[in-house]
């Protein structure tokens, strides 16, 4: 029966050895897409779900590295962060404001507007999300 | 540490398991070939009744 692993000399090489697992991983993707990449074109590599995990995991690996990078900003946040909720409303009136926009538009129709409102007001949420919690979190570290 | 867990007649796999390690890790303490965290040297020093002084302190070097 495996039992779950309490000693952290071993958690830690556990991770080490999960980080060999992953480049080689990667590598083997790297070299199926590649491999499809010469025999059938460009285009077969971005239509393999393999290309979508690819930059899935890379795109998913750079926001978790946001948290660990070394601290560029030197500001000291005396003053109170605005909430959160003032964050939402900004991305939401930006979404409605591209969303009347393109709906009023001659070749534009409510649903295309609906459609492009919403995708901005994501595109514009998560970054905001994210950044929102990395300041309120160096915010309670340096209290 | 080696002499204080003896002192207590603990062995290896019993200090292991009183802290929740494997044996190994002690081994690897003992010899100094394994640097544990804060937080073990404490479950440690609990262990044998000791302080951080008694069991891990080394004179700086010059």
């Amino acid at each position: 029966m495996l039992k779950k692993i309490t000693d952290e000399r071993l958690i830690v090489k556990n991770l080490k050895n999960i980080r060999v697992a992953y480049v080689f991983q990667t590598l083997g993707i790297l070299a199926i897409l590649i491999y499809e990449g010469i025999n059938k074109g460009v285009s077969a590599v971005t239509t393999n779900p393999l290309w979508l995990v690819f930059i899935g995991t890379g795109v998913l690996f750079a926001f978790m590295n946001l948290g660990i990078s070394v601290d560029n900003d030197e500001t000291i946040y005396e003053k109170k962060q605005s909430s959160y909720m003032k964050t939402v409303m900004i991305c939401l009136f930006v979404g409605v404001l591209f969303g009347c926009m393109t709906s009023l538009t001659a070749d534009g129709s409510v649903e295309q507007g609906i459609l492009l409102g919403t995708v901005i007001f994501i595109s514009a949420l998560i970054p905001y999300t994210i950044i929102y919690f990395l300041k309120k979190k160096r915010i309670e570290e340096s209290e | 540490m080696k002499i204080a867990r003896v002192q207590i007649g603990l062995t290896q796999q019993r200090l292991a398991e009183l802290i929740g390690v494997t044996r190994q890790t002690i081994s690897l303490i003992e010899k100094g070939k394994y640097n544990p965290s804060l937080k073990l040297c404490l479950d440690i020093c609990y262990a044998l009744d000791k302080t951080l002084d008694d069991l891990f302190w080394v004179g700086k070097e010059e």
